[in-house]
């Protein structure tokens, strides 16, 4: 066999033996053969550090199948960057959403989230909370050996992965003989922190042993980190589009309008706020893991993850809200029509305080069986069961998460300007002649409580086998077969306990708030980072309240007595009854089998793999309904349907099966170029809100409004057929460069359609004999058969009962509903993109610089200028990395540059407009840097900067000019220190 | 390496994973609504002052001993001394004590009375006090302040605050039980004896006497409104009073009745109502004292002093004295406030003050007053004021039946009133009139006869006119009235001759009259001179010549005013006169083709025009723009609306609303004719210059008006007072369907009321049901929108027609009417059995109720922006009732 200048160290050997056989296996089997760890000759080459990680790396991409990209540890313990997420966006192609600045979930190629999956040693993971994607911020690096993320499709992989597949790898103890262990230490320190400790600290330790002549490993990993921090932000909900004849006629020394690339429309902001939040999060992570390995050709692993976050999250905010029509006092619009600058009366000022805890667990404990049954057979078992729980009812006294809004409406105006800096300003003319209201003034509006917890279930059982042709002599070197059954069950719901306290101001209870109460603060430190922020905002203060204090005191005035039921004010998110949970399960069967195929083709060694996967899933949702009796005709213009007593249990299913073919060529070109071809297909399943069943009736089914409207629980996952091609030199011991070019064509996105329908037992009084009777008669007599008058005779023939309710007969025709449902449609959607990349060192000098780029271009894009409503690819851009490191003589130094290009998050704002405008997200670049220097052979001290250029978020609607959002969090520093035994 | 490993181990098993997941709660956020006592005093609560007498002795540096033997002014029995028997520091307590006085003392009793004036003045804040009462009849500890610079006058002009006072504790009440009763008032108002004043009795829950034990008394006293506590339960809450305006800014009465004051204003040097923070917003003083006997505490429980519960002393033992100012501020002492539910309620702690309601202002619609034209006006009975005579009908050879006022010894003035005091027929009732609407142009006139002249034949006869009770009045010579039949008045009447006189309102204004509240008439010889005369009047009214005198545009009325032509702006029509049904017969139609146009009336030359631009200036107050209209056959257009729009000076302003928006509130509905009216005044807020109006369009919206034809008839601008249009023609809020801009509505039950057929009678209905959410439920108008009635206040009424299809469940509610108007500034509730009907719902019939809208007006509604009508049951009460409501309308009777 030909061993190409493949340098095999001890960690990823091990790592090879311990993937078993559902990932990494294939391409190191033969090397089995001539070296294995455990015939103990294994030549150690510990590359650790920097350069260790990206030869491992490196090696691993050139190693692979298809179109792989993989991070691995720098050495136990220690992972390039802290955040899982974070690492990730280094690899060309991917993207990540920040929350709270910390990167938590990833796009591979334009494709967001919910189009990636995410596994964890091969193991489909639950997605958080209600939803099928997966935060990796809340999984610590420690423990994880490698990050492997595959872009082409492969048919052994579980299914669920359009853009991308995530393999989270982490440590297995019989990967390395005898005692590991490495702890570190660190401070974390926020510069953004204000109300939590500056400084927070990291423990996170790695130990692994074997016993009994390796014949028993046990492992262990762990991590506790806490982090205090806070996001200032500036916030616009939604921009309202107002067609001309909406816009009020005003004055003209009050309007400047100038607009040229639209007329016919301009845009308003619906409201404006800034927040302060400050969060303290705690996150602990564990995983321990057993193996039994009584032959050297049987390995039985047990493994339990076990993670929890925990994030508590107290914000003020304070703003305005604008409804709009005559109350428009001044505007002026630039040339795309958004509103730079408006003076609107009504509605109110306010200022709001928010709580919450949310709690994140994630659990899952798995069992995986080994067995190098002979020469030719190799099988494994794997099961696991886990879940991911996301709770945000974890405030102690509060059960929910909790927003508090005070403020008052005795105001003239508000106004909005945008015509400088680079975040809105607002201030309000309040009615006491100033811009500032008195705390005596502020009154309550209402608060509102919502408990919506979510748990996600996944119970896998993966049967794999191979067999190594030594049989026939052809070029087929092996085939991989499997079977899996995949569980997945997703259920929520959100208990809301309605506006609380009465919305409104009146009555009026500012003198239920001591003025104490009410802390002023001024706006300087406040988004500092943006030109109009800070103490150049206007009018540059704002309130802050206690949050336990202004609920004491509204419980204790704003009750049943003072207010009525209706509005008494409480804390109980159940207030307004009980919510419907929402359930949906997802049962998958699949097959596949995988072929692969190495011969020469004149000079050229080529490998190929071809595969099939066959997957059948069963969608079983039920459904609380209401189920219709009839419908009444009880006035000229009202039908009402008449539903049955109670609620019925529906039980819908849905099902579909898929074929995903694959189809992977590599080609070693010369002895250091690598040439990819790759075709396949992905899926991802459909959102999981869409999945469920029930079909639900129009209460009030006027002619012409008979409608019904359903979940989909049959909805088709998205299909992708993936193109790849791939050009890779690895020139030397650590350096490469790679050219790769790719097209996703994707099928089946989802849109919401109509169909009419009839319902056995659902007769329609419209159109049947009586109806008919009243037309004939009331035409006969020259009268309009309108559905008054035929109403009236329906009346006055006795067709109605004493109350004029008319109901329908057996020979009534039946009702066509109009049902919408979501749907697949047929449309398909393109990307393609380019992907460059480079790595390199130079020599011995400790220098050495990594850098790529991602292209992307997608055939639907975003038209701001069209005011009907789009639906164009989210989440394209084009982004760039770039790393510069120095190593040598145990003092390492790394800065990295990430950057992405703005980009189209989605479609709607949050007060959405009827011409459901986008939200882009400006251009972001982010470095961070870190220096580790080892004291000795065991201790090392690091010191890390995170967005250390203080990057901040913006975002956008239509226009640049239309401002959503504005986020600052600061640069944070960890300075730590690891030991390694 | 393996000498690490037990190290590790031990680290290992420290930092299990039970032990890592043990950790949390650090990011916990956490919640305690139990943070702060709602009912306690907030911290901001700051001390300024106080006397905790834990020395030896009274602090001469706080305190200065009031003695004298003045009773208090409420003939109380005691002298108060600053002997040291009467008040002494003792064991951390001040001791006030009332005891027997030697024989031959000035009063029966000694006691002591402390104040602080000029030692401790105070304005706003905190004070408490803890003390225990003395007991026994006759006995009246108090805890009070009186203002230090009397700013407002003599008592109680600048106000007295009794933060507690009690009275007998102990002795027997009305019923026999022990009296544990304390007090909270204020004084305020005019000079005595008509003070007034307001405040509250309370006593503990537990009966608990404060005789037997020490309590704490406060008041929180901040700009406007002062609260009194004892043991921190808010039991009273007074304020100052608010006048309610209406939607122009007018005091219609109060929304308030709490305190207020009476003082001289600066500058006019008038005594005037001031419904403000006055007098209750200078510096007061503290006064601690105990009286003994008095006018109150004598005239209840057993009465009288019981001297034997004074035989040993009877003792006020106070704690401590504190004053605390509201840091939040100090200026207004607002910020700080202790309040509980219920404290700003009239049904709970809320004292309604004695202020006297200000009389609603003019309606600013002129309209004549007839006092007597042959029949008496059961309002305006004729009247002698002191010679105690009852002026006589009688029949005249020349006037007809008319009133003879005969003056007898006693000295007198008679005429006409309108004082509830004087009308005895049961329909009469005070109206004082409002004249100022007309006071420009308006004038009192009546025709006298002197039948006999006084015995002393040259004294001078006067008219006087009063308002107000007599608080603003006119008294001319008689003579200045005088307008016939001779050229020249005579000194005197001339003695069997029917003279007319008439006084303009200007004049009588101008003699210090004020014109909007006039209640008396009167005639006669100066005071004390007239007896022996006997004259007659008639004709007595109170008038403008020819009603009002408003100018007046018909543009079309069976022809086209050849001024104002019918106009095709843009279609090349030319519009039509054409015979429509016999109610309209020629009228002007209208029809749209193909290219967009507006049309109407115009009065520009260029458009054929006469050029004669109508100034509606004096129609802005009250003035209107009306038309009929029928639309023969609607736009093709189904989203096309139907506009309005006028213009003046060559379009210079313009003003363009939906028909919607007319006062009807009601869109075009094909076939039928339907009235538009537009007010002057609306026109003119929206930014129509009313001085040159020279174009009005009726249309449906540019380019969308394909196909349609439609006829108007009696377009015209007028005042519906001039001449006999009638008023406006109120609102029809729900009649088959709700108005424009108003809709059925569930308040707060969820529930979307519907729209029901009915019998052939009512067609379709309202339809409300209430289930077990507490709600009310009625009509409610568009945000912003609302209703003015003010044109039909004197004559118009809300009416509906109710059928209760189900009563609730729970019986033991009432069925309500409310209305309410904008923003719910002020609002009346009246139970349905108050109608003019006077009925209550029976169960599945139609009923009819009305309210008039004077009587509305009268509860205090501001009938200027009516925006919700309201049917129920009693709150809480309603679940399972079931009716149905229609034809609901403000109408002039």
């Amino acid at each position: 066999m030909k061993n190409t200048t493949f340098k095999k160290t001890q960690l990823a050997t091990s790592m090879a033996l311990l993937l078993g056989s559902t990932l990494a296996m294939p391409s190191y089997a033969q090397e089995d053969e001539t070296a294995t760890p455990e015939e103990g000759e294994v030549e150690v080459i510990q590359v650790s550090g920097i350069r260790g990680s990206m030869i491992r790396s490196m090696d691993l991409k050139r190693s692979s199948n298809g179109v792989v990209d993989a991070i691995s540890a720098e050495e136990l313990g220690k992972f390039p960057d802290t955040n899982l997420a974070e690492a990730l966006q280094r690899i060309t192609g991917v993207t990540i959403s920040r929350n709270n600045g910390e990167g938590n979930e990833i796009t591979v190629r334009g494709f967001g989230p919910e189009f990636n999956l995410v596994t964890l040693n091969g193991r489909q993971m639950p997605g958080t909370g209600f939803t099928r994607s997966f935060n990796l911020s809340n999984l610590s690096s420690e423990g994880v050996n490698t990050l492997e993320l595959q872009k082409t499709a492969r048919a052994e992989n579980p299914s669920g992965g359009l853009g991308a597949t995530v393999n989270i790898i982490t440590m297995k103890p019989l990967a390395q003989s005898g005692q590991q262990a490495s702890f570190s230490v660190k401070g974390i320190y926020d510069t953004s922190n204000e109300e939590g400790d500056d400084v927070t600290p990291e423990i996170a330790g790695v130990y692994s042993n074997t016993f009994a002549d390796d014949m028993f490993g046990f492992g262990v990993s762990f991590s506790h980190q806490e982090r205090d921090f806070q996001q200032q932000a500036a916030n616009i909900q939604g921009w309202q589009l107002q067609e001309n004849d909406a816009l009020p006629e005003l004055d003209p020394e009050n309007v400047v309008d100038n607009r040229s690339n639209i007329t016919n429309a301009a845009f308003f902001p619906k409201d404006m706020n800034y927040s302060i939040s400050d969060v303290q999060r705690e996150r602990s992570n564990a995983q321990v893991t057993f193996q039994f390995r009584p032959i050297d050709d049987f390995t039985a692993t047990v493994d339990y993850t076990a993670s929890r976050a925990t994030t508590g999250t107290n914000t003020v905010g304070w703003g305005i809200w604008n409804n709009f029509g005559s109350n428009i006092n001044a505007y002026e619009l630039d040339a795309n029509g958004t509103a730079v600058f408006a003076d609107i009366s009504g509605d109110d000022g306010s200022f709001t305080a928010s709580r919450n805890t949310t709690r994140v667990d994630a659990r899952s404990i798995g069992i995986n069986l080994d067995w190098m049954v002979n020469d030719d057979w190799h099988l494994a078992l794997d099961y696991h069961d886990s879940y991911n729980e996301i709770d945000n009812g974890y405030d102690e006294g509060l059960g929910s998460s909790g927003q508090i809004i005070l403020g008052s409406n005795q105001l003239q105006s508000k106004v909005y300007d945008y015509r400088e800096g680079d975040i809105p300003q607002v201030f309000v003319n309040w009615n006491n002649g100033t811009n500032e209201i008195a705390p005596g003034e502020i009154d309550s509006n209402f608060s509102q409580f919502i408990y919506s917890p979510g748990r996600s279930d996944i119970e896998q059982l993966q049967l794999d086998g191979t067999w190594f042709n030594s049989a026939f002599d052809i070029p087929l070197i092996k085939v991989d077969f499997g079977y899996a059954r995949t569980e997945q069950a997703l259920s929520g719901f959100n208990a809301w306990s309605g506006l609380r306290g009465g919305p409104g101001f009146n009555p009026s209870f500012t003198q239920i708030f001591p003025d104490s109460m009410f802390v002023r603060n001024d706006t300087s430190g406040f988004l500092d980072a943006f030109s109009s922020g800070g103490a150049n905002m206007n009018p540059g203060y704002y309130y802050t309240f206690d949050f336990d204090e202004a609920i004491a005191r509204q419980l204790a005035f704003i009750t049943a007595d003072v207010v009525g039921e209706a509005n008494a004010y409480s804390i109980d998110p159940y207030y307004m009854g009980a919510p419907s949970v929402s359930n949906v399960e997802e049962i998958t069967d699949s097959i596949y089998v995988q072929t692969e195929w190495d011969f020469e083709l004149g000079d050229y060694y080529v490998q190929i793999n071809a595969g099939l996967r066959y997957e059948e899933t069963e969608v079983p949702s039920s459904a609380e309904v209401r189920v219709p009796q009839q419908v009444n005709w009880v006035a000229a213009s009202e039908w009402i349907t008449q539903f049955e007593e109670g609620l019925q249990l529906q039980d819908f299913t849905g099902e579909y099966d898929i074929l995903l073919p694959m189809f992977d060529v590599k080609v070693d070109v010369t002895d250091d170029v690598v040439a990819r071809f790759s075709w396949g297909k992905s899926i991802t399943r459909a959102p999981i809100g869409l999945l469920q069943g029930g079909l639900a009736f129009s209460g009030s089914p006027k002619i012409g409004a008979r409608t019904a409207s359903a979940g989909n629980t049959s909805l088709l996952p998205f299909e992708s057929s993936n193109l790849d091609l791939s050009f890779e030199w690895y020139y030397d011991e650590a350096s490469y460069a790679a050219i790769g070019l790719f097209r996703k064509s994707v099928d089946n996105y989802i849109t919401t359609t109509g169909q009419d329908r009839q319902f056995e037992g659902l007769n329609d009084i419209y159109l049947g004999p009586r109806w008919n009777e009243a037309v004939n008669a009331l035409e006969a007599a020259g009268t309009q058969a309108t559905d008054s008058a035929i109403y009236d005779y329906f009346v006055n023939n006795g067709y109605a009962d004493e109350n004029g309710v008319v109901t329908p007969n057996a020979d009534d025709p039946l009702i066509t509903w109009r049902t919408t449902q979501p749907g697949n449609s047929s449309d398909a959607k393109t990307v393609e993109g380019i992907e460059l990349a480079i790595q390199h060192t130079f020599g011995e000098t400790g220098f050495g610089f990594g850098a790529n780029a991602t292209l992307v271009d997608g055939d639907v894009e975003y038209d701001p200028y069209n005011l009907e409503e789009q639906d164009p690819l989210v989440g394209i851009s084009d982004s760039a990395n770039f790393q510069v490191f120095y190593e040598k003589d145990g003092l390492s130094a790394k800065i990295t540059y990430a950057w992405r290009s703005d980009y189209v998050v989605g479609i709607g704002q949050a007060q959405g407009s009827s011409d459901n405008p986008a939200t882009q997200f400006d251009t972001y670049a982010q470095i961070d840097a870190s220096i580790n220097y080892d004291v000795n052979e065991h201790l090392t001290v690091f010191l890390e900067g995170i967005n250390i250029n203080d990057e901040t978020e913006r975002g956008y609607g239509r226009f640049e000019e239309q401002f959503l959002f504005a986020r600052q969090y600061g640069p944070r520093y960890t300075l730590g220190a690891r030991y390694t035994f | 390496m393996t000498k690490h490993a037990s190290k590790i181990t031990r680290i290992t098993a420290a930092l299990s994973v039970t032990t890592l997941f043990g950790c949390g709660g650090g990011a916990t956020t956490s919640t305690d609504i139990d943070v702060v006592d709602a009912s306690a005093p907030v911290s901001d609560w700051q001390l300024v002052w106080s006397d905790e007498f834990d020395g030896s002795s009274i602090d001469e540096n706080k305190w200065t001993h009031e003695v004298d033997c003045a009773g208090g002014g409420n003939n109380e029995a005691q002298c108060y001394t600053d002997s040291e028997s009467n008040s002494f520091v003792d064991n951390g307590m001040l001791n006030i004590v009332a005891l027997p006085a030697e024989e031959g003392a000035p009063k029966p009793y000694t006691s002591a009375r402390l104040n602080t004036r000029y030692k401790g003045d105070f304005k706003y804040g905190r004070i408490e006090m803890r003390a225990k009462m003395p007991e026994g009849q006759g006995s009246w500890p108090a805890f009070w302040m009186m203002p230090t610079d009397e700013v407002y006058g003599g008592w109680p002009r600048s106000g007295e605050i009794d933060i507690v006072e009690a009275v007998n504790l102990k002795a027997a009440d009305i019923d026999g039980n022990p009296e544990n009763h304390i007090y909270g008032t204020l004084h305020y108002g005019q000079e005595w004896p008509n003070n007034d004043s307001s405040g509250q009795a309370y006593s503990l829950p537990n009966g608990a006497n404060p005789a037997d034990d020490f309590h704490t008394y406060a008041i929180e006293w901040q700009e406007g409104e002062i609260r009194w506590y004892m043991d921190g339960y808010l039991y009273a809450t007074q304020r100052r009073s608010e006048v309610r305006e209406n939607s122009k800014g007018e005091a219609t009465g109060l929304s308030h009745r709490g305190w207020y004051a009476e003082y001289y204003e600066q500058g006019t040097g008038e005594l005037t109502t001031h419904w403000d923070n006055a007098p209750f917003d200078q510096e007061f003083y503290l006064i601690l004292n105990l009286a003994v006997g008095g006018a109150w505490p004598e005239s209840v429980n057993e009465t009288g002093i019981d001297a034997e519960a004074f035989a040993e002393g009877q003792s006020l033992e106070v704690d401590y004295v504190r004053v605390y100012e509201c840091a939040s501020d100090p200026m207004t002492g607002k910020g700080c406030e202790t309040v509980r539910p219920g404290y700003d309620s009239l049904e709970d702690a809320l004292v309604e003050g004695a202020a006297p309601i200000p009389s609603p202002p003019s309606t600013g619609i002129a309209q004549n007053l007839t006092i007597f034209d042959g029949t008496p006006n059961p309002n305006w009975p004729a009247w002698d004021c002191c010679g105690g005579s009852t002026p006589a009908l009688v029949e005249d050879a020349e006037e007809g039946q008319v009133y003879e006022f005969s003056i007898g010894d006693a000295p007198t003035v008679m005429g006409f009133i309108s004082r509830s005091a004087f009308i005895t027929d049961p329909d009469g009732q005070a109206s004082p009139f409002d004249a100022s609407p007309m006071e420009e142009t308006g004038s009192i006139k009546f025709d006298l006869k002197a039948v006999a002249l006084p015995n002393n034949a040259t004294t001078s006869w006067l008219f006087k006119v009063e308002s107000s009770e007599g608080s603003t009045f006119a008294e001319l010579p008689l003579k200045d009235g005088y307008v016939g039949p001779a050229d020249v008045a005579g000194d005197t009447p001339e003695q069997g001759v029917w003279e007319s006189y008439e006084f303009p309102l200007s004049v009588l204004a101008e003699a210090g009259l004020d014109t909007s509240a006039i209640d008396v008439i009167m005639v006669f010889p100066l005071w004390d001179t007239g007896s022996g005369a006997v004259y007659r009047m008639a004709n007595v009214e109170i008038s403008q010549e020819g009603g009002a005198s408003y100018p007046e545009l018909t543009i079309f009325e069976d022809g086209q005013n050849p001024n104002w032509p019918m106009w095709d702006c843009c279609g090349g029509s030319t519009p039509t006169e054409e015979m429509d049904d016999e109610e309209h017969g020629l009228t002007a139609e209208f029809r749209i083709g193909a290219d967009p146009t507006v049309m109407g009336f115009t009065t520009r030359a260029i458009d054929g025009g006469g050029a004669t631009p109508f100034d509606a200036t004096a129609l802005t107050d009250g003035g209107l723009l009306q038309f009929e209209m029928r639309v023969v056959s609607s736009p093709n257009n189904p989203d096309s609306t139907w506009l309005f729009k006028i213009e003046s000076n060559d379009a210079a302003t313009a003003v363009e609303l939906p028909l919607s928006d007319s006062v009807e509130g009601q869109a075009p509905v094909e076939g039928e004719w339907q009235t538009y009216t537009f007010s002057i005044a609306d026109l003119q807020a929206r930014g129509l210059d009313v001085s040159g109006i020279d174009v009005i369009m009726i249309f449906p919206a540019w380019s969308t008006g394909e196909g349609a034809v439609y006829r108007l008839d009696n377009v015209k601008f007028f005042h519906p007072d001039s001449g006999n249009e009638a008023p406006a023609g109120g609102l029809n809020i729900f009649s088959d369907t709700a108005a424009e801009q108003w809709s059925i509505w569930d308040c707060c039950g969820g529930s979307t009321p519907t729209e029901e057929v009915d019998d052939a009678e009512h067609g379709t209905v309202a339809e409300f049901r209430i289930g077990e959410a507490p709600t009310v439920m009625g009509f409610l108008a568009d945000e912003d929108v609302s209703y003015d009635a003010s044109a039909l206040l004197s004559t118009g009424v809300v009416r509906f027609e109710m059928k209760v299809s189900a009563m609730p469940i729970d019986t033991s509610g009432d069925w309500l009417f409310k209305i309410e108007s904008i923003g719910a500034s002020t609002a009346v509730e009246l139970p349905m059995s108050a109608s003019l009907e006077g009925v209550a719902p029976v169960e599945g019939e139609w009923q009819t109720y009305t309210f008039p809208l004077q009587t509305l007006y009268d509860a205090g509604l501001d009938i200027s922006a009516i925006n919700v009508l309201m049917m129920f049951p009693t709150w809480g009460t309603g679940n399972g009732a079931v009716y149905r409501v229609d034809n609901v309308e403000i109408a002039a009777q």
